[in-house]
Protein backbone atom coordinates (compact mmCIF):
# COMPACT_ATOMS: atom_id res chain seq x y z
CA UNK A 1 0.00 0.00 0.00
CA UNK A 2 1.23 3.41 -0.65
CA UNK A 3 0.34 6.36 1.75
CA UNK A 4 2.27 9.00 -0.45
CA UNK A 5 -0.67 11.22 -1.75
CA UNK A 6 -1.87 14.73 -2.73
CA UNK A 7 -5.34 15.09 -2.85
CA UNK A 8 -5.55 17.15 -6.25
CA UNK A 9 -7.64 20.05 -6.06
CA UNK A 10 -9.76 18.73 -8.83
CA UNK A 11 -10.20 15.33 -7.59
CA UNK A 12 -13.26 12.65 -8.59
CA UNK A 13 -14.85 13.08 -5.58
CA UNK A 14 -14.57 16.98 -5.56
CA UNK A 15 -15.27 16.71 -8.91
CA UNK A 16 -18.65 14.51 -8.80
CA UNK A 17 -20.83 16.91 -6.05
CA UNK A 18 -19.64 20.21 -7.98
CA UNK A 19 -21.16 18.21 -11.43
CA UNK A 20 -24.59 17.23 -9.50
CA UNK A 21 -24.47 20.58 -8.06
CA UNK A 22 -24.42 22.56 -11.55
CA UNK A 23 -26.69 20.14 -13.48
CA UNK A 24 -29.18 20.61 -10.55
CA UNK A 25 -29.15 24.52 -10.47
CA UNK A 26 -29.38 24.64 -14.30
CA UNK A 27 -32.58 22.35 -14.40
CA UNK A 28 -34.28 24.16 -12.04
CA UNK A 29 -33.76 27.12 -14.27
CA UNK A 30 -34.66 25.72 -17.29
CA UNK A 31 -37.59 24.36 -15.22
CA UNK A 32 -38.78 27.42 -13.22
CA UNK A 33 -37.86 25.84 -9.48
CA UNK A 34 -36.74 27.81 -6.78
CA UNK A 35 -32.41 28.24 -6.29
CA UNK A 36 -31.29 25.67 -4.75
CA UNK A 37 -29.61 26.30 -1.08
CA UNK A 38 -25.82 26.29 -2.77
CA UNK A 39 -27.02 28.22 -5.43
CA UNK A 40 -23.65 30.65 -5.24
CA UNK A 41 -21.53 27.68 -4.76
CA UNK A 42 -22.40 25.70 -7.37
CA UNK A 43 -21.61 28.47 -9.55
CA UNK A 44 -18.11 29.71 -8.08
CA UNK A 45 -17.00 25.89 -8.77
CA UNK A 46 -18.73 25.27 -12.13
CA UNK A 47 -16.93 28.40 -13.55
CA UNK A 48 -13.51 27.45 -11.74
CA UNK A 49 -14.05 23.79 -13.01
CA UNK A 50 -14.64 24.97 -16.50
CA UNK A 51 -11.61 27.12 -16.64
CA UNK A 52 -9.17 24.87 -15.39
CA UNK A 53 -10.46 22.63 -17.91
CA UNK A 54 -10.07 25.44 -21.05
CA UNK A 55 -6.83 26.16 -19.53
CA UNK A 56 -5.87 22.44 -19.68
CA UNK A 57 -6.80 22.64 -23.24
CA UNK A 58 -5.03 25.10 -24.20
CA UNK A 59 -2.03 23.47 -23.35
CA UNK A 60 -3.12 20.45 -25.76
CA UNK A 61 -3.35 23.06 -28.32
CA UNK A 62 -0.57 24.96 -27.70
CA UNK A 63 -2.10 28.02 -27.46
CA UNK A 64 -0.97 31.27 -25.97
CA UNK A 65 -3.02 31.18 -22.84
CA UNK A 66 -1.23 27.74 -21.74
CA UNK A 67 1.86 29.60 -20.36
CA UNK A 68 1.15 29.73 -16.56
CA UNK A 69 -0.76 26.35 -16.31
CA UNK A 70 0.17 24.69 -13.01
CA UNK A 71 -3.39 22.68 -13.02
CA UNK A 72 -3.91 19.55 -14.01
CA UNK A 73 -5.32 17.82 -16.74
CA UNK A 74 -8.03 15.52 -15.06
CA UNK A 75 -10.86 18.54 -15.68
CA UNK A 76 -10.38 18.73 -19.32
CA UNK A 77 -10.00 14.99 -19.66
CA UNK A 78 -13.66 14.38 -18.10
CA UNK A 79 -15.32 17.17 -19.56
CA UNK A 80 -13.82 15.99 -23.32
CA UNK A 81 -14.99 12.13 -22.02
CA UNK A 82 -18.59 13.47 -21.45
CA UNK A 83 -18.91 16.04 -24.60
CA UNK A 84 -17.78 12.71 -26.61
CA UNK A 85 -20.90 10.43 -25.04
CA UNK A 86 -23.25 13.27 -25.45
CA UNK A 87 -23.02 15.06 -28.61
CA UNK A 88 -19.97 14.20 -30.38
CA UNK A 89 -18.32 11.16 -32.52
CA UNK A 90 -15.14 12.18 -34.00
CA UNK A 91 -14.25 11.19 -37.37
CA UNK A 92 -11.25 8.63 -37.74
CA UNK A 93 -9.56 10.60 -39.84
CA UNK A 94 -10.42 13.96 -37.28
CA UNK A 95 -7.06 15.01 -35.62
CA UNK A 96 -6.94 14.76 -31.91
CA UNK A 97 -6.07 18.58 -31.62
CA UNK A 98 -9.08 19.41 -33.70
CA UNK A 99 -11.40 17.10 -30.83
CA UNK A 100 -9.83 19.53 -28.17
CA UNK A 101 -10.31 23.02 -30.04
CA UNK A 102 -14.16 21.97 -29.77
CA UNK A 103 -13.92 20.62 -26.42
CA UNK A 104 -12.56 24.07 -25.66
CA UNK A 105 -14.16 26.17 -27.14
CA UNK A 106 -17.79 24.58 -25.48
CA UNK A 107 -16.45 24.68 -21.98
CA UNK A 108 -15.80 28.48 -23.36
CA UNK A 109 -19.35 28.93 -23.86
CA UNK A 110 -20.36 27.05 -20.59
CA UNK A 111 -18.18 29.32 -18.42
CA UNK A 112 -20.16 32.25 -20.02
CA UNK A 113 -23.32 31.09 -19.75
CA UNK A 114 -22.71 30.26 -15.54
CA UNK A 115 -20.89 33.81 -15.64
CA UNK A 116 -24.15 35.24 -16.81
CA UNK A 117 -26.25 33.56 -14.54
CA UNK A 118 -23.86 34.18 -11.86
CA UNK A 119 -24.82 38.45 -12.92
CA UNK A 120 -28.25 37.55 -12.93
CA UNK A 121 -29.01 37.93 -16.82
CA UNK A 122 -32.18 37.10 -17.53
CA UNK A 123 -32.84 33.23 -19.25
CA UNK A 124 -34.36 33.74 -22.60
CA UNK A 125 -31.74 34.79 -24.46
CA UNK A 126 -29.53 31.91 -23.79
CA UNK A 127 -32.60 29.06 -23.15
CA UNK A 128 -30.75 26.45 -25.60
CA UNK A 129 -27.24 27.39 -24.37
CA UNK A 130 -28.57 26.30 -20.66
CA UNK A 131 -30.47 22.96 -22.73
CA UNK A 132 -27.19 21.74 -23.75
CA UNK A 133 -24.78 23.02 -21.13
CA UNK A 134 -27.51 21.15 -18.63
CA UNK A 135 -26.90 18.13 -20.73
CA UNK A 136 -23.28 18.36 -20.23
CA UNK A 137 -23.31 19.07 -16.87
CA UNK A 138 -25.70 15.77 -15.97
CA UNK A 139 -23.50 13.78 -18.51
CA UNK A 140 -20.50 14.92 -16.88
CA UNK A 141 -22.33 13.79 -12.86
CA UNK A 142 -23.09 10.55 -14.73
CA UNK A 143 -19.20 10.17 -15.65
CA UNK A 144 -17.77 11.00 -12.27
CA UNK A 145 -20.35 9.64 -9.93
CA UNK A 146 -19.46 6.08 -11.65
CA UNK A 147 -15.48 6.85 -10.91
CA UNK A 148 -16.16 8.38 -7.40
CA UNK A 149 -18.50 5.10 -6.16
CA UNK A 150 -16.60 3.28 -3.33
CA UNK A 151 -17.47 0.21 -4.11
CA UNK A 152 -15.86 -0.28 -7.24
CA UNK A 153 -12.75 2.19 -6.51
CA UNK A 154 -11.94 -0.49 -3.74
CA UNK A 155 -12.36 -4.32 -4.52
CA UNK A 156 -14.08 -6.85 -2.47
CA UNK A 157 -12.10 -9.56 -3.70
CA UNK A 158 -8.33 -7.98 -3.38
CA UNK A 159 -6.20 -10.53 -3.03
CA UNK A 160 -4.57 -11.01 0.50
CA UNK B 1 -37.02 8.31 -7.42
CA UNK B 2 -39.37 7.51 -5.23
CA UNK B 3 -39.54 8.80 -1.65
CA UNK B 4 -38.93 5.45 -0.05
CA UNK B 5 -35.56 5.69 -1.66
CA UNK B 6 -34.75 9.21 -0.48
CA UNK B 7 -35.61 8.08 2.72
CA UNK B 8 -32.99 4.91 2.61
CA UNK B 9 -30.43 7.08 1.53
CA UNK B 10 -31.04 10.00 4.14
CA UNK B 11 -31.39 7.93 7.09
CA UNK B 12 -28.12 6.06 6.01
CA UNK B 13 -25.89 8.73 5.73
CA UNK B 14 -27.84 9.41 9.29
CA UNK B 15 -26.86 6.39 10.60
CA UNK B 16 -23.19 6.40 9.28
CA UNK B 17 -22.79 10.21 11.13
CA UNK B 18 -23.59 9.38 13.98
CA UNK B 19 -21.36 6.05 14.50
CA UNK B 20 -18.74 8.34 13.09
CA UNK B 21 -19.87 10.59 15.87
CA UNK B 22 -19.37 7.74 18.60
CA UNK B 23 -15.95 6.33 17.26
CA UNK B 24 -14.82 9.95 17.48
CA UNK B 25 -15.85 10.35 21.25
CA UNK B 26 -13.30 7.31 21.62
CA UNK B 27 -10.79 8.76 19.90
CA UNK B 28 -11.25 11.62 21.75
CA UNK B 29 -10.30 10.07 25.41
CA UNK B 30 -6.81 8.77 24.41
CA UNK B 31 -4.32 10.50 24.75
CA UNK B 32 -1.46 12.33 21.88
CA UNK B 33 1.51 13.67 22.41
CA UNK B 34 1.16 16.93 21.04
CA UNK B 35 -2.30 18.89 20.78
CA UNK B 36 -2.58 18.89 16.79
CA UNK B 37 -4.39 15.16 16.92
CA UNK B 38 -6.68 16.63 19.64
CA UNK B 39 -7.76 19.93 17.13
CA UNK B 40 -8.26 17.05 14.63
CA UNK B 41 -11.22 15.77 16.34
CA UNK B 42 -12.76 19.52 16.78
CA UNK B 43 -12.46 19.72 13.25
CA UNK B 44 -13.87 16.49 12.37
CA UNK B 45 -17.09 17.13 15.01
CA UNK B 46 -17.53 20.22 13.17
CA UNK B 47 -17.50 18.54 9.58
CA UNK B 48 -20.17 16.48 10.88
CA UNK B 49 -22.50 19.21 12.15
CA UNK B 50 -22.00 20.79 8.54
CA UNK B 51 -22.91 17.58 6.97
CA UNK B 52 -25.98 17.21 9.17
CA UNK B 53 -27.19 21.06 8.29
CA UNK B 54 -26.40 20.47 4.60
CA UNK B 55 -28.62 17.14 4.78
CA UNK B 56 -31.37 18.71 6.25
CA UNK B 57 -31.35 21.46 3.18
CA UNK B 58 -30.57 18.50 0.80
CA UNK B 59 -34.00 17.09 2.15
CA UNK B 60 -35.87 20.71 2.75
CA UNK B 61 -35.64 21.12 -1.29
CA UNK B 62 -36.49 17.18 -2.39
CA UNK B 63 -39.42 17.66 -3.64
CA UNK B 64 -38.62 20.10 -6.42
CA UNK B 65 -36.22 17.34 -7.80
CA UNK B 66 -35.94 14.29 -6.34
CA UNK B 67 -33.07 13.19 -8.25
CA UNK B 68 -31.01 15.83 -7.45
CA UNK B 69 -31.26 15.38 -3.68
CA UNK B 70 -30.14 11.28 -3.78
CA UNK B 71 -27.21 12.37 -5.96
CA UNK B 72 -26.27 15.34 -3.81
CA UNK B 73 -26.73 13.27 -0.60
CA UNK B 74 -23.97 10.76 -2.13
CA UNK B 75 -21.67 13.36 -3.82
CA UNK B 76 -21.67 15.95 -1.25
CA UNK B 77 -21.71 13.71 2.23
CA UNK B 78 -21.94 9.75 1.44
CA UNK B 79 -18.42 9.94 -0.46
CA UNK B 80 -16.63 11.89 1.39
CA UNK B 81 -17.58 10.71 4.56
CA UNK B 82 -16.76 7.08 3.69
CA UNK B 83 -13.74 7.57 1.37
CA UNK B 84 -11.91 10.34 2.92
CA UNK B 85 -13.09 11.21 6.61
CA UNK B 86 -13.27 7.74 7.40
CA UNK B 87 -9.05 7.98 7.08
CA UNK B 88 -8.67 10.03 9.95
CA UNK B 89 -9.58 6.93 12.25
CA UNK B 90 -6.56 4.85 11.34
CA UNK B 91 -4.41 8.24 11.41
CA UNK B 92 -5.75 8.96 15.27
CA UNK B 93 -5.34 5.66 16.35
CA UNK B 94 -1.98 5.47 14.93
CA UNK B 95 -1.08 8.88 16.44
CA UNK B 96 -2.00 7.94 20.04
CA UNK B 97 1.39 8.37 22.34
CA UNK B 98 1.89 4.59 22.81
CA UNK B 99 1.74 4.23 19.03
CA UNK B 100 4.46 6.48 18.11
CA UNK B 101 7.89 7.68 19.23
CA UNK B 102 6.56 10.59 21.13
CA UNK B 103 9.35 11.77 22.50
CA UNK B 104 10.06 12.90 18.70
CA UNK B 105 6.85 14.27 17.06
CA UNK B 106 7.60 17.89 18.97
CA UNK B 107 10.75 18.37 17.20
CA UNK B 108 8.82 16.62 14.08
CA UNK B 109 6.40 19.05 14.44
CA UNK B 110 9.08 22.30 14.66
CA UNK B 111 10.81 21.25 11.77
CA UNK B 112 7.59 20.75 9.66
CA UNK B 113 6.26 24.53 10.53
CA UNK B 114 9.61 25.76 9.44
CA UNK B 115 9.17 23.98 6.07
CA UNK B 116 5.68 23.74 5.13
CA UNK B 117 4.56 26.65 7.76
CA UNK B 118 0.84 26.20 6.41
CA UNK B 119 0.17 22.88 7.28
CA UNK B 120 -0.56 21.49 10.84
CA UNK B 121 1.29 17.66 10.99
CA UNK B 122 -0.14 15.19 12.24
CA UNK B 123 1.99 12.22 12.49
CA UNK B 124 1.13 8.48 13.24
CA UNK B 125 2.98 4.99 12.57
CA UNK B 126 1.56 3.16 9.64
CA UNK B 127 0.85 -1.01 9.24
CA UNK B 128 3.45 -0.70 6.19
CA UNK B 129 6.99 -0.65 5.72
CA UNK B 130 7.20 3.10 4.42
CA UNK B 131 7.25 6.57 5.29
CA UNK B 132 4.77 8.76 3.56
CA UNK B 133 2.89 11.84 3.60
CA UNK B 134 -0.50 12.61 2.41
CA UNK B 135 -1.91 16.27 1.73
CA UNK B 136 -4.70 17.87 0.12
CA UNK B 137 -5.41 21.32 -1.93
CA UNK B 138 -8.89 20.14 -1.89
CA UNK B 139 -10.57 22.24 0.42
CA UNK B 140 -13.76 20.27 1.13
CA UNK B 141 -11.66 16.71 1.19
CA UNK B 142 -9.77 15.10 4.12
CA UNK B 143 -6.40 15.42 5.12
CA UNK B 144 -7.92 19.55 4.39
CA UNK B 145 -5.64 21.63 6.00
CA UNK B 146 -3.74 18.93 7.61
CA UNK B 147 -0.89 16.94 6.13
CA UNK B 148 -0.67 13.29 7.78
CA UNK B 149 3.11 11.69 8.15
CA UNK B 150 3.43 8.33 8.15
CA UNK B 151 6.16 6.39 9.73
CA UNK B 152 6.68 2.61 9.77
CA UNK B 153 5.13 0.46 12.47
CA UNK B 154 7.35 -2.04 12.93
CA UNK B 155 10.51 0.46 13.41
CA UNK B 156 8.58 2.65 15.58
CA UNK B 157 11.52 3.46 17.93
CA UNK B 158 14.03 3.34 15.29
CA UNK B 159 14.76 7.30 15.39
CA UNK B 160 17.94 6.55 13.08
CA UNK B 161 15.94 5.87 10.42
CA UNK B 162 13.56 9.08 11.02
CA UNK B 163 16.17 10.69 9.74
CA UNK B 164 14.13 10.36 6.66
CA UNK B 165 11.34 12.86 7.86
CA UNK B 166 13.58 15.56 6.39
CA UNK B 167 12.98 13.81 2.89
CA UNK B 168 9.11 13.61 3.28
CA UNK B 169 8.80 16.59 4.81
CA UNK B 170 9.57 18.52 1.59
CA UNK B 171 7.27 16.73 -0.43
CA UNK B 172 4.58 19.15 -0.53
CA UNK B 173 7.17 22.13 -1.91
CA UNK B 174 8.08 20.19 -4.95
CA UNK B 175 5.80 21.79 -7.32
CA UNK B 176 6.86 25.18 -6.83
CA UNK B 177 10.29 24.26 -8.24
CA UNK B 178 8.26 21.67 -11.07
CA UNK B 179 5.71 24.11 -12.04
CA UNK B 180 8.51 26.54 -12.99
CA UNK B 181 10.08 23.90 -15.66
CA UNK B 182 7.08 22.04 -16.39
CA UNK B 183 5.91 23.51 -19.37
CA UNK B 184 9.47 23.88 -21.24
CA UNK B 185 10.52 20.22 -20.30
CA UNK B 186 6.95 19.18 -21.34
CA UNK B 187 8.17 20.57 -24.86
CA UNK B 188 11.32 19.57 -24.65
CA UNK B 189 10.60 15.83 -24.12
CA UNK B 190 7.76 16.16 -27.29
CA UNK B 191 10.69 17.81 -29.48
CA UNK B 192 13.22 14.97 -28.50
CA UNK B 193 10.56 11.72 -29.35
CA UNK B 194 9.63 13.50 -32.75
CA UNK B 195 13.34 14.40 -34.03
CA UNK B 196 13.68 10.90 -33.21
CA UNK B 197 14.83 9.22 -36.10
CA UNK B 198 15.12 5.54 -34.51
CA UNK B 199 12.68 3.78 -32.27
CA UNK B 200 9.45 6.47 -32.22
CA UNK B 201 9.78 7.21 -35.81
CA UNK B 202 7.04 4.44 -36.84
CA UNK B 203 4.90 6.28 -34.28
CA UNK B 204 1.18 8.38 -35.10
CA UNK B 205 0.76 11.15 -32.98
CA UNK B 206 -1.86 9.46 -30.37
CA UNK B 207 1.50 7.00 -29.37
CA UNK B 208 3.54 10.15 -29.58
CA UNK B 209 1.31 11.88 -27.09
CA UNK B 210 1.82 8.58 -25.09
CA UNK B 211 5.26 8.27 -25.09
CA UNK B 212 5.53 12.24 -23.86
CA UNK B 213 3.26 11.53 -21.11
CA UNK B 214 5.03 8.25 -19.96
CA UNK B 215 8.37 10.26 -20.35
CA UNK B 216 7.01 13.49 -18.13
CA UNK B 217 5.84 11.80 -15.40
CA UNK B 218 8.83 9.72 -15.29
CA UNK B 219 10.86 13.41 -15.23
CA UNK B 220 8.21 14.94 -12.12
CA UNK B 221 8.68 12.20 -10.06
CA UNK B 222 12.23 11.86 -10.38
CA UNK B 223 12.36 15.64 -9.68
CA UNK B 224 9.97 14.97 -6.67
CA UNK B 225 12.26 12.45 -5.25
CA UNK B 226 15.33 14.09 -6.11
CA UNK B 227 14.66 17.45 -4.94
CA UNK B 228 13.16 15.92 -1.20
CA UNK B 229 16.87 13.62 -0.83
CA UNK B 230 18.61 16.92 -1.47
CA UNK B 231 16.46 18.89 1.38
CA UNK B 232 17.02 15.48 3.47
CA UNK B 233 21.07 15.76 2.87
CA UNK B 234 20.73 19.76 3.30
CA UNK B 235 19.28 19.09 7.25
CA UNK B 236 21.23 15.98 8.23
CA UNK B 237 24.14 15.77 5.83
CA UNK B 238 25.81 11.70 6.21
CA UNK B 239 22.62 11.10 8.25
CA UNK B 240 20.70 11.44 5.18
CA UNK B 241 22.60 9.26 3.25
CA UNK B 242 22.73 6.65 5.45
CA UNK B 243 19.19 6.81 6.70
CA UNK B 244 18.02 5.80 3.18
CA UNK B 245 21.12 3.38 2.80
CA UNK B 246 19.43 1.03 5.42
CA UNK B 247 16.13 1.74 4.85
CA UNK B 248 16.79 0.37 1.42
CA UNK B 249 19.01 -2.44 2.42
CA UNK B 250 16.37 -5.33 1.63
CA UNK B 251 14.97 -2.92 -1.87
CA UNK B 252 16.70 -3.72 -4.91
CA UNK B 253 18.67 -0.18 -5.87
CA UNK B 254 19.17 -0.68 -9.79
CA UNK B 255 15.30 -1.12 -10.29
CA UNK B 256 14.33 1.07 -13.33
CA UNK B 257 11.30 4.01 -13.14
CA UNK B 258 7.90 2.45 -14.30
CA UNK B 259 4.49 2.53 -13.80
CA UNK B 260 4.57 -0.28 -11.25
CA UNK B 261 7.10 1.47 -9.04
CA UNK B 262 5.00 4.61 -9.75
CA UNK B 263 8.13 5.60 -11.38
CA UNK B 264 10.46 6.07 -8.50
CA UNK B 265 13.89 6.81 -10.01
CA UNK B 266 16.83 4.18 -9.02
CA UNK B 267 18.31 4.50 -5.69
CA UNK B 268 21.57 4.34 -6.77
CA UNK B 269 21.21 7.45 -9.49
CA UNK B 270 19.46 9.01 -5.68
CA UNK B 271 22.53 8.39 -4.02
CA UNK B 272 24.92 9.48 -6.99
CA UNK B 273 23.44 12.91 -6.84
CA UNK B 274 23.01 13.35 -3.39
CA UNK B 275 26.56 12.81 -2.75
CA UNK B 276 27.58 14.99 -5.78
CA UNK B 277 25.43 17.83 -5.36
CA UNK B 278 24.32 18.51 -1.43
CA UNK B 279 27.45 16.85 0.57
CA UNK B 280 30.22 19.15 1.31
CA UNK B 281 33.24 16.80 1.46
CA UNK B 282 35.34 19.43 3.74
CA UNK B 283 32.26 19.00 6.13
CA UNK B 284 32.66 15.36 6.43
CA UNK B 285 36.40 15.72 6.56
CA UNK B 286 35.92 18.01 9.45
CA UNK B 287 33.58 15.53 11.57
CA UNK B 288 36.25 12.98 11.05
CA UNK B 289 39.04 15.59 12.33
CA UNK B 290 36.73 16.40 14.84
CA UNK B 291 35.42 12.94 16.23
CA UNK B 292 39.16 11.64 15.81
CA UNK B 293 39.44 10.59 19.73
CA UNK B 294 36.24 8.44 19.29
CA UNK B 295 36.43 4.45 18.68
CA UNK B 296 33.42 4.63 16.02
CA UNK B 297 34.99 7.36 13.95
CA UNK B 298 36.91 5.00 11.61
CA UNK B 299 34.17 2.52 11.04
CA UNK B 300 31.63 5.75 9.72
CA UNK B 301 35.10 6.37 7.87
CA UNK B 302 34.94 3.34 5.82
CA UNK B 303 31.60 3.30 5.33
CA UNK B 304 31.37 6.58 3.62
CA UNK B 305 34.61 5.83 1.78
CA UNK B 306 33.36 2.84 0.77
CA UNK B 307 29.72 5.07 -0.40
CA UNK B 308 31.92 7.56 -2.11
CA UNK B 309 33.36 4.77 -4.33
CA UNK B 310 29.95 3.04 -4.99
CA UNK B 311 28.87 6.56 -6.38
CA UNK B 312 32.17 7.34 -8.15
CA UNK B 313 31.10 4.99 -10.85
CA UNK B 314 27.77 6.79 -12.02
CA UNK B 315 26.86 3.14 -13.05
CA UNK B 316 22.62 4.82 -11.55
CA UNK B 317 23.41 7.39 -14.22
CA UNK B 318 24.97 4.87 -16.81
CA UNK B 319 21.67 2.75 -16.91
CA UNK B 320 19.21 4.95 -17.34
CA UNK B 321 20.92 6.16 -20.09
CA UNK B 322 20.54 2.69 -21.79
CA UNK B 323 17.02 2.81 -21.65
CA UNK B 324 15.13 4.85 -24.33
CA UNK B 325 12.60 5.98 -22.35
CA UNK B 326 14.25 7.01 -19.59
CA UNK B 327 17.37 8.99 -20.96
CA UNK B 328 15.43 11.13 -22.38
CA UNK B 329 13.67 11.98 -18.88
CA UNK B 330 16.27 12.17 -16.74
CA UNK B 331 18.71 14.31 -19.60
CA UNK B 332 16.43 16.64 -18.95
CA UNK B 333 16.43 15.91 -14.74
CA UNK B 334 20.13 15.47 -15.01
CA UNK B 335 19.82 19.49 -16.83
CA UNK B 336 18.24 20.55 -13.89
CA UNK B 337 19.93 19.63 -11.17
CA UNK B 338 22.47 22.49 -10.31
CA UNK B 339 19.05 24.36 -9.88
CA UNK B 340 17.59 22.26 -8.26
CA UNK B 341 19.87 22.41 -5.46
CA UNK B 342 20.04 25.83 -5.43
CA UNK B 343 16.29 25.89 -4.77
CA UNK B 344 15.84 23.62 -2.12
CA UNK B 345 19.31 25.32 -0.30
CA UNK B 346 17.34 28.82 -0.70
CA UNK B 347 13.84 27.71 0.49
CA UNK B 348 14.99 25.82 3.52
CA UNK B 349 14.44 28.88 6.04
CA UNK B 350 17.68 30.36 7.54
CA UNK B 351 16.01 29.43 11.22
CA UNK B 352 16.21 25.42 10.32
CA UNK B 353 19.78 23.92 11.62
CA UNK B 354 21.82 22.28 8.83
CA UNK B 355 24.34 19.68 9.77
CA UNK B 356 27.26 21.85 7.78
CA UNK B 357 27.12 24.85 10.55
CA UNK B 358 29.87 24.85 12.52
CA UNK B 359 27.72 24.78 15.93
CA UNK B 360 26.65 20.84 14.34
CA UNK B 361 29.81 20.05 13.68
CA UNK B 362 31.22 21.04 17.38
CA UNK B 363 28.36 19.10 18.78
CA UNK B 364 28.56 16.10 17.25
CA UNK B 365 31.77 14.55 18.81
CA UNK B 366 30.69 15.52 22.22
CA UNK B 367 27.52 14.16 21.66
CA UNK B 368 28.97 11.19 20.11
CA UNK B 369 31.06 10.66 23.61
CA UNK B 370 27.67 10.72 25.35
CA UNK B 371 26.51 7.91 23.21
CA UNK B 372 29.52 5.85 23.78
CA UNK B 373 29.28 6.34 27.42
CA UNK B 374 25.30 5.00 27.60
CA UNK B 375 24.25 8.89 28.65
CA UNK B 376 21.65 10.49 26.12
CA UNK B 377 23.41 12.89 23.58
CA UNK B 378 20.96 15.77 24.66
CA UNK B 379 23.23 18.91 25.77
CA UNK B 380 26.68 20.06 25.71
CA UNK B 381 27.35 20.55 29.31
CA UNK B 382 30.90 22.85 29.67
CA UNK B 383 32.44 23.12 33.37
CA UNK B 384 33.93 26.10 34.57
CA UNK B 385 36.65 24.96 37.10
CA UNK B 386 38.51 28.08 36.96
CA UNK B 387 35.80 29.70 39.55
CA UNK B 388 35.41 29.68 42.95
CA UNK B 389 32.42 27.27 43.20
CA UNK B 390 32.19 24.71 39.57
CA UNK B 391 29.71 26.40 37.20
CA UNK B 392 27.84 24.36 34.61
CA UNK B 393 27.08 25.98 31.58
CA UNK B 394 24.71 23.81 29.21
CA UNK B 395 23.57 23.75 25.53
CA UNK B 396 21.47 21.89 23.95
CA UNK B 397 22.50 19.59 21.17
CA UNK B 398 20.37 20.05 17.29
CA UNK B 399 18.74 17.34 16.21
CA UNK B 400 21.25 16.93 12.77
CA UNK B 401 23.81 16.93 15.59
CA UNK B 402 22.23 14.03 17.64
CA UNK B 403 21.25 12.30 14.72
CA UNK B 404 25.22 12.09 13.08
CA UNK B 405 26.44 11.54 16.22
CA UNK B 406 23.96 8.23 16.01
CA UNK B 407 24.51 7.33 13.15
CA UNK B 408 28.34 7.45 13.54
CA UNK B 409 27.59 5.00 16.19
CA UNK B 410 25.89 2.88 14.40
CA UNK B 411 28.63 2.24 12.36
CA UNK B 412 30.77 1.01 15.21
CA UNK B 413 27.84 -1.29 16.60
CA UNK B 414 27.18 -2.59 12.77
CA UNK B 415 31.20 -4.08 12.90
CA UNK B 416 31.10 -4.69 16.75
CA UNK B 417 27.80 -5.89 18.16
CA UNK B 418 27.65 -9.46 19.60
CA UNK B 419 24.46 -10.31 22.14
CA UNK B 420 27.15 -10.83 24.98
CA UNK B 421 26.28 -7.64 26.38
CA UNK B 422 29.46 -5.43 25.99
CA UNK B 423 27.89 -3.42 23.60
CA UNK B 424 24.33 -2.03 24.14
CA UNK B 425 21.35 -3.12 21.84
CA UNK B 426 20.57 -1.33 18.85
CA UNK B 427 17.33 -1.10 21.01
CA UNK B 428 18.99 0.83 24.01
CA UNK B 429 20.77 3.17 21.11
CA UNK B 430 17.49 4.40 20.24
CA UNK B 431 16.03 4.92 23.56
CA UNK B 432 18.74 6.69 24.19
CA UNK B 433 18.19 9.18 21.31
CA UNK B 434 14.55 9.21 21.32
CA UNK B 435 15.53 10.39 25.26
CA UNK B 436 17.41 13.21 23.68
CA UNK B 437 14.93 14.22 21.18
CA UNK B 438 12.65 14.99 24.35
CA UNK B 439 14.77 16.85 25.88
CA UNK B 440 16.16 19.13 23.13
Amino acid sequence: MIDNFMVERWNVIDSAAMAVSVEGLLYRIINNKPRPFDFDDALERGIDFLEEARDGGAIICGTPEASGFTGTLSPLSWSTDAYIEIEFKPEKSEKRDQVYEQVVSTLKEYKLLLESIKKGDTLESFKEKTQSAHGFFRTLADVLMKQADPTTITYSHEAL
Amino acid sequence: MSDFQIERIHNQIETELSIFRNQLKKLEVANYPTKVCEEVIVHLQEKLQGYQQQAQLIISQKDDNPNEAVRKLITQIHNPLVQQDIKFFDWLRGAQTQNVPWSLIPCIERLAHAIIPEHKLLTYCAPYYNYGISWSQSQRLAPYQYTVLSLPRLHRTNVLWHTLIGHELFHPRCAEFINQHNQDVLSEIARQLRSSDELFKDLDEEGLDQFTKTIHIAWRRAMEELLCDMACAELFGPGAILATMAFAECSPIEEMPSPENNFYPPRLFRFEVVWKNSIDLKKIDTIYINCQKSKAINYFKKVMESFAKRVSLSKGAALLKKHPLAKIAYEQVQHLLPEANKFVKTILPKTVCRWHCDKVLNQIPILLERLEKGIPPNEILEIDETAEKQKYESESAELPAILIAGWIYETYWQNKYTPNGEIMPYDTISRLLLKACDDI
